[in-house]
């Protein structure tokens, strides 16, 4: 199985938290204060509160409900009802594999996933695009866009969702995940570096994929 | 506070704190989730006599998971609903 692309790393800051879904399971997805991206099961064993609810401090993060608090590896570290209390090693929440590549945090369920992608070297974040379509879908009016020189695109895929599209002068790496039958998110990424008017024009390109979209639909 | 007379001379007598869940019980969904809440918290279970009006069990172990254990499963697994809860110490 192989790793998916959940988030653009510019968008998880330090001390964030937020809830993904990756193979029908929702996980939690936070960054510590180190800096270090990690992928939980979003369920406190207390009471089954969400964690993406809950909040960072350090390099833990707790719930919200009643302030368990789980250190990196998933275990719980403090009960703040029982400050005494030696909590026991069962109550942990499970965690899965994340690696972030290429300016993407990628995510699996599976302890022995992979990612075929290889290091590009340095990118520069542009954005994500959430689209309620399906993958083939949003990739085919992703490839049909029109470009400002009016050459067209080239796709090379490295596997099904992933792969690199040419913009005239421009390649930008595009990373897809097919999170339901009708809810797909594009995690583009532009190989090197770029300026910030170039950053915002292409940006403002890849937006355009909603509009040609939903002409699309009106059209049909 | 239930009668000592419920209580199944089976479960341990010393150190344990005994507990009767009593309402509308699926007796082997009960079992399960009680068994799974004290794996979770690292709780010794001893089970007792089950049945679809009561179920009486047995734990050791640290109070305050003790009384974690007697809040979750007063909530109880979904097809279960318990309407009463009986606590008491070994002698």
């Amino acid at each position: 199985m192989s790793l998916v692309p959940v988030s653009l790393s510019a968008d998880l800051d330090a001390g964030a938290v937020t809830g993904i879904r990756v193979a029908g399971q929702d996980l939690v997805l936070w960054r510590d204060e180190a800096g270090v991206a990690h992928a939980w099961d979003d369920r406190c064993p207390h009471r089954g509160m969400r964690m993406s609810f809950g909040f960072v401090r350090g390099g833990s993060l707790n719930c919200l409900y009643h302030g368990w608090q789980y250190g990196k590896d998933g275990q719980c570290s403090r009960i703040p009802a029982h400050p005494d209390l030696e909590v026991p090693k069962t109550i942990r929440i499970p965690s899965f594999p994340v690696i972030e590549r290429a300016g993407i945090v990628w995510v699996s369920t599976a302890p022995d996933a992979s990612l075929a992608l290889a290091d590009p070297g340095p990118v520069t974040p542009l954005r994500s695009l959430r689209l309620p379509v399906s993958l083939a879908v949003a990739l085919n009016a992703l490839k049909a866009l029109p470009t400002p020189d009016a050459g067209g695109t080239v796709w090379t895929a490295v596997d099904d969702a992933t792969g690199f599209l040419t913009v005239g002068p421009h390649r930008l790496l595009v990373a897809c995940h097919e999170s339901g039958p009708n809810a797909v998110a594009l995690h583009v990424v532009l190989l090197g570096e770029a300026d910030a008017a170039t950053r915002v024009a292409l940006s403002r390109w890849l937006a355009a994929v909603r509009l040609s979209l939903a002409s699309a639909e009106e059209a049909a | 506070m239930v009668a000592s007379g419920l209580l199944s001379p089976s479960l341990p007598a010393t150190n344990a704190t005994r507990f009767v869940f009593s309402g509308a019980l699926v007796p082997e969904s009960f079992r399960a989730f009680a068994e799974h809440r004290a794996a979770r918290l690292d709780l010794g279970l001893a089970v007792g006599p089950l049945s679809a009006a009561l179920a009486e069990v047995a734990v050791t172990g640290p109070e305050p998971l003790v009384d974690a254990f007697e809040m979750a499963c007063s909530l109880g697994p979904s097809d279960c609903l318990i309407l009463d809860v009986a606590r008491s110490s070994a002698p």
